[in-house]
């Protein structure tokens, strides 16, 4: 829960250069941000630079925050950017990326229709796991769809791919973690 | 599984997932913090440095052959983009200017960049929103008569070679006005003094292009951060200026229309509704010292009051609402003007102005005779009214004879006098 008036204090605090009001700001949303960074980036290490990073983001753009909608989201939303800026630029990098063209779309995994298993609930570590099998491009959409909530548009605009690529590589990121989600259970279940 | 529901997991699962904190994140986070300041200072150096070498230079090379070219060149260049954009106008210098034709280039990538953004723009724009005019006409007037007023403002986004080529070299020679944070509603005029349109973006992304040497007035009607800047020659905004914008409170006045005697006092009650806890309350544009949200004036004079609830947020915005009421007669302790000593009504039977039984209040009342000054009566208890009897001789007063009566208060309400006077008379 977002407490307004609490936090606003926070951020007039952080307005006016205050190292402690900062540091509550930091650590109120460290965790939250960090499970966002790392549904991006599976590399702990590199996740944690990433979210400093979106953290000196936040801090700078602060002053135009207006407490119209959620502060939450919208720090949210710099940090899911900084980490698909991160992606981009560390394309090279193998521990972000198995993939040359990061956000174009991928040959799609076969999967197999059969044995689907029924979920009801899923618990976090499983989630983030699941994610974080996932290749770059598949992933990012999935995040940026399914959890912040963007449109397709949106997304196509940010990664510089197309609609339909989006759409498409949301379908993908569904199937092969429905296909994860099933390995792992089939093994519980036999 | 369904496809969406999928969807349905990874959101429940991971919507309010939230990791531990780790120990000494925040000390990382903070030299790394300090590191990129002093960085980012570092580079402020070396552009006040770069900035300082390009004026020098650029000061050096044009010095001589700088105006006339300059002048040609804007000329050739405002034409050269009219006619990009509108078929109407015929271009009607040739470009002698290799080097000329090169940056006219870069500036109609530019250009055309702008007026597809603005186009897009200006169908949302409200247009009682800028109101703008030029305060220095340039020297070219382009403008075919089926161009509308927004198309018009295109048509200075053209800017001045000179200036906008020192401005990538040196970033200096941009004039670009500095704003408070305002409130919703306020009107701000921004003069452009630069050869080049200034771009003020809104809280929600739109853009208000401001012409190059004019002033606009703009109504800011969003609330948020807008962003004053310009177009840089690749095509990227610059940003130079940010002021907020603050929502002004909610306020709601409730009063009453006509005058009430509560506790022997003339009172108009009043009550706001308002997003704020503080309001600050005005008698004919008078401050007073009251600021609760539900307050009651006393008007003890006649006339016409104006009472207006001011309501100010933390941001320093203010909402403010007023209502009139006209008080029909002064205030005299609502004392009556006969009495009749052998009535049986109690409150008929003797002399007391009836707001001194009623109000919280020390008093000394006497009455007079008027052909010699004489007092007749006195009294400091509201349970002591006059009788009429004439405390000289002990004896009733004649009736129909004028008395007069004075009051004075110890302890008048703020704004109120202290003496009251009238006149009483015994009737049979």
């Amino acid at each position: 829960m977002e407490n307004k008036s609490h936090l606003k204090e926070i951020v007039e605090g952080c307005l006016r250069g205050e190292r402690r009001s900062q540091e509550a700001l930091f650590k109120e949303f460290y965790g939250k941000m960090m499970a966002v960074c790392l549904r991006y980036i599976s590399d702990r290490d590199t996740a944690q630079e990433v979210l400093q990073e979106g953290f000196i983001k936040v801090f700078d753009k602060l002053e135009v925050f207006d407490f119209k909608g959620s502060f939450e989201g919208w720090i949210r939303r710099i940090i899911a950017n900084t980490a698909i800026d991160a992606i981009r630029k560390n394309k090279r990098n193998p521990f972000l990326s198995d993939q040359d063209n990061d956000f174009k779309q991928e040959v799609v995994n076969e999967m197999e229709e059969k044995e689907k298993i029924e979920l009801t609930e899923v618990k976090a570590e499983v989630a983030m796991d699941a994610i974080s099998k996932l290749s770059p491009a598949y992933r990012t959409v999935f995040n940026l769809y399914v959890l912040e909530d963007y449109s397709h548009k949106e997304i196509a605009e940010m990664l510089g791919i197309n609609e339909g690529t989006s759409k498409s590589n949301l379908a993908k990121a569904k199937m092969n973690l429905q296909r994860i989600l099933n390995e792992k259970f089939k093994h519980i279940e036999k | 599984m369904m496809e969406n529901d999928i969807e349905k997991l990874f959101k429940k699962a991971l919507d309010k997932h939230e990791l531990p904190y780790d120990k000494g994140a925040w000390e990382s986070f903070e030299k790394k913090m300090n590191k990129s300041k002093s960085q980012s200072y570092k580079w402020w150096i070396l552009g006040v440095a770069a900035a300082l070498f390009s004026i020098s230079t650029i000061y050096l090379f044009n010095k001589d052959n700088a105006q006339n070219t300059i002048q040609e060149k804007n000329n050739v260049d405002k034409e050269n983009s009219v006619s990009n954009r509108k078929e109407t106008v015929t271009t009607t210098k040739n470009h002698t200017n290799l080097k000329v034709n090169k940056i006219n280039e870069n500036l109609n990538t530019l250009e055309n960049k702008k007026i597809n953004k603005l186009t897009k723009d200006s169908g949302i724009a409200e247009n009682s929103e800028i109101k703008s005019e030029k305060f220095e006409s340039t020297s070219d007037q382009i403008v075919t008569s089926n161009l509308n007023s927004t198309e018009k403002d295109q048509d200075n986004l053209q800017p001045d070679l000179k200036t906008k080529n020192d401005n990538q070299n040196a970033n200096i020679t941009e004039n670009i006005p500095t704003f408070n944070d305002k409130c919703k509603n306020e009107t701000i005029s921004i003069y452009n003094k630069n050869s080049f349109e200034l771009i003020l973006k809104t809280p929600s992304g739109r853009e208000i292009g401001i012409e190059a040497n004019s002033k606009s007035d703009i109504n800011l009607k969003e609330t948020g951060g807008y962003v004053l800047g310009y177009s840089q020659s690749n095509g990227t905004f610059k940003e130079s200026t940010k002021f907020k914008v603050f929502g002004n409170p909610s306020l709601n006045l409730i009063m009453d229309d006509v005058i009430s005697y509560k506790n022997g006092l003339p009172t108009i009650n009043a009550e706001v509704n308002s997003s704020e806890e503080n309001v600050i309350w005005k008698i004919n544009q008078k401050t007073t010292s009251k600021n609760s949200r539900i307050t009651e004036f006393n008007l003890f004079q006649k006339g016409s009051y104006t009472i207006a609830a001011v309501s100010k947020s933390e941001m320093g915005c203010e909402t403010s609402e007023a209502k009139t009421i006209q008080v029909n007669e002064d205030y005299n302790l609502l004392a009556m003007s006969a009495f009749n000593p052998n009535s049986s009504d109690l409150r008929n039977s003797t002399f007391l102005p009836y707001a001194l039984k009623e109000r919280n209040v020390t008093f000394k009342m006497i009455v007079l005779d008027p052909d010699n000054l004489g007092i007749v009566f006195e009294t400091t208890e509201s349970t002591n009214p006059w009788t009429g009897i004439d405390r000289r001789d002990g004896k009733m007063v004649p009736a129909q004879k004028a008395y007069i009566w004075k009051v004075s208060l110890s302890n008048p309400e703020p704004g109120e006098k202290s003496e009251y006077k009238g006149t009483i008379v015994r009737v049979l």
